[in-house]
């Protein structure tokens, strides 16, 4: 059997040698083969990008659709006289008399005589309710800028309120079935909102509100900006710690440590730190920083040891890698011109190698920025409704504020998770144009 | 190939004798019984040789001799290698220069090295030639600093294409000028000595001939050592040629005698192009 086989082999082999148009025929079929599973390969590469694009479309739009509607707030104009009888205000009051002044009952009284025919106390609760809850408060600040207005009548932009809002946005002028309809508004509260429509007081404008306040458990007054300005101070520490650790460490490990099993075992750990779950580093942060050290809670100090811890193991590996491909040539041509090691890498490895270095750290930092895991261990993810001065002040950061928001049920709420996603994209976005720029910047001088 | 494994076998025993004239009296570098390993293996053997003031030296051979590897013991290069082990005496001006005391720094900046593949920093051409002059703190000033890489460059015959571009990347040079401004920037520190390995080897003819004639003309001033894998080269610029042999100094002796008339079987067989 065995022999027998060879022999068939053998005499293929043969017929190999001797026939050349057998052989032409072998390598046609083949040829077809190669071309028909190169061919294959390429749909299948087409295939998944647009899988992959699609998805990223589908994204995009979701949240744009959601949250583009964020981006306005509805006001409405009201005329309302400062009643200098009834605050017992007069244009000489000093800001403590202001302050001590019942705004809410004047509010709430100007409201009434614009609807004169409002008179049950649910009712008029309704109508309180079509304006936001901060407005008493928003007109005594206006009357402790300008004392003057006391006595005038001025059009006043109120903020409507998130069910206002979202019933004006999305429902307003709309044929709808009862149950499709989008808000909370009563029949009562739905024809005051009709008559200021139709009178024009009601107007959408850009939501400044999203920008300039922080969050609020008012939907119609919450914004991103102490979320932001968490983020920003949190990404500030971790920069300010984590590009002169991860770089020392990298040119160490590169230039100057010796070849054994200590830094083989170093080297092979910090590889699989870069792996390790990023809420492992916040209860890490949790039981060392606040537990240990006693140091405070919520703070973006902390937030941004956690995030240099998580970020760390990322600019290192890249880092090694801009630091290996240095071409070996120009540290010769250093050694050979008697430079010692130090002038060596400072001079010639380190600007040659920056461009990546400073790559891998934004891209670190884009994403310590999107992280929220090890920030929910430390308490950045309380309520904090004061804008943080400092790393030692409580605060949010983007993120957190996202899982925060998209917890409420408040329509408003869900517009705003969608906006902040957007804005948190942004910064994404920007910073890998910016890391993309650098590199260009850099690399175009040589 | 088989053939020269075959001969060496035969030729070269475990204890050898350089042919030739390997000494010389009041030499510049002076390498006595020098061993080199890389690691278990053993990359030069039982090497002496004097390099002798304001001369060149060409060291030629086959592919993997260890001329190169030879070369860059001069300078203390092979230090940068961790397995890397050298055994013997190695003297620069009468004094070891893998002495403790000696600072590899300061060794350099004595002995320079001109590479294979011409390796400007990637920096502006003066900031190439005056690099040196800054590590060492030779010039207490820029107008000394302008002056000294003018001279460097005049000198190389680089200044005439160069003097308008001082600050343009040197990476931008052709091939040839690159190297031209590498000796520049070794020369610009006034060294004793200058090894070059192999420094045509990426250069094209006419190129290869202005370094040739630079090189020449560097050795009224500069002992030079030149690895080359051209023996035209060695002949048209080297006053003594050393043949080496699978790590084996073979024969060292005026190029011009090396080329008519060598005398070890080896050589005569390497220079006729029989091994190679």
């Amino acid at each position: 059997m065995n022999s027998s086989t060879k022999t068939d082999a053998s005499r293929a082999v043969e017929a190999l040698f001797d026939d050349r148009e057998l052989l032409a025929l072998k390598r046609a079929a083949a040829l077809k083969r190669r071309n028909r599973s190169e061919k294959r390969f390429r749909w299948a590469g087409r295939l998944s990008i647009t899988f992959g694009m699609a998805c990223v479309l589908f994204l995009f739009t979701d949240i744009i659709s959601k949250g583009i509607g964020a981006f306005t707030q509805t006001y409405v104009d009201v005329e309302i006289t400062f009643d200098q009888d009834q605050l017992g205000l007069t244009p000489q009051s000093t800001e403590l008399e202001i302050k001590a002044a019942s705004f809410g009952s004047f509010f709430k009284k100007a409201l009434r005589e614009q609807y004169p025919e409002v008179t049950e106390r649910k009712e008029k609760r309704q109508l309180y309710a079509l304006f936001s809850s901060d407005m008493p408060l928003i007109l005594r600040n206006m009357v402790i800028a300008n004392p003057a207005l006391m006595g005038t009548t001025q059009t006043v932009s109120m903020i409507a309120d998130d069910d206002f809002d979202t019933y004006y946005k999305h429902s307003y002028g709309r044929d709808q079935d009862e149950g499709d309809q989008i808000g909370r508004l009563s029949d009562l509260q739905e024809s005051v909102v009709d008559s200021l429509v139709k009178s024009g007081a009601v107007v959408t404008k850009f939501n400044t509100i999203l920008f300039t306040n922080s969050t609020s458990s008012e939907p119609e007054l919450a914004g991103i900006k102490g979320a932001v300005i968490g983020s920003i101070l949190t990404l500030l520490v971790t920069l300010a710690l984590s590009f002169p650790i991860a770089v020392a460490t990298a040119i160490y490990l590169e230039e100057f440590a010796p070849t054994n099993k200590l830094t083989d075992f170093i080297e092979v750990n910090i590889n699989n730190l870069a792996a390790v779950p990023s809420v492992i580093f916040g209860l890490l942060g949790l039981a060392i920083f606040i537990n240990f050290f006693g140091m405070p809670r919520s703070v973006p100090l902390i937030g941004g040891f956690v995030l240099t811890l998580m970020t760390l193991p990322t600019i290192i590996i890249s880092s090694r890698a801009a630091i290996k491909a240095v071409p070996p040539s120009i540290r010769e041509a250093a050694y050979g011109m008697g430079a010692s090691k130090m002038q060596t890498v400072l001079h010639h490895v380190l600007p040659l190698a920056m461009p990546g270095m400073l790559t891998g750290t934004i891209i670190g930092m884009a994403q310590a920025l999107g992280e929220t895991a090890p920030l929910l261990m430390i308490g950045m993810v309380a309520f904090i409704v004061d804008t943080p001065t400092g790393i030692t002040d409580p605060a949010t950061v983007l993120p957190v504020q996202i899982y925060l928001w998209s917890d409420s049920p408040e329509r408003m709420f869900v517009e705003k998770t969608s906006a902040a996603i957007m804005v948190l994209l942004a910064f994404l976005i920007f910073m890998n144009g910016f890391a993309v720029w650098l590199r260009k910047r850099l690399e175009r001088r040589w | 190939m088989n053939l020269a494994q075959h001969t060496t076998a035969e030729i070269v025993n475990e204890t050898y004798q350089t042919s030739g004239h390997p000494l010389l009296e009041d030499p510049k570098m002076r390498i006595r019984n020098t061993n080199v390993f890389y690691g278990a293996k053993q990359a030069i053997f039982d090497v002496n040789l004097d390099i002798g003031k304001n001369q060149v030296i060409s060291m030629i051979g086959p592919s993997g001799c260890g001329k190169s590897t030879f070369l860059r013991c001069l300078n203390r290069m092979n230090d940068t290698i961790d397995i890397c082990r050298i055994e013997g005496q190695l003297l620069l001006e009468e004094q070891d220069i893998y002495d403790k005391k000696i600072d590899v720094v300061e060794l350099r900046a004595r002995v320079g090295m001109v590479f294979q593949k011409p390796n400007p920093f990637p920096k502006s051409i003066y900031e190439n030639v005056a690099y040196g002059a800054r590590i060492h703190g030779l010039t207490d000033n820029k107008v000394q600093l302008d002056e000294l890489v003018e001279t460097s460059l005049i000198r190389c015959g680089l200044w005439k294409e160069v003097k308008d571009r001082l600050g343009e990347p040197a990476t931008g040079l052709s091939g040839g000028q690159q190297q031209r401004l590498c000796i520049a920037r070794a020369i610009a520190v006034n060294p004793e000595v200058i090894l070059m390995d192999e420094p045509c080897s990426a250069l094209d003819p006419i190129a290869t001939a202005t370094v040739e004639e630079l090189i020449h003309e560097l050795s009224e001033n500069f002992t030079i050592c030149i690895v080359t894998h051209s023996m035209q080269q060695a002949a048209r610029v080297s006053q003594r040629t050393a043949y080496f042999h699978l790590g084996k100094l073979i024969e060292v002796n005026d190029t011009s005698q090396v080329f008519t008339n060598p005398e070890h079987q080896l050589t005569e067989e390497y220079i006729t192009g029989r091994i190679g």
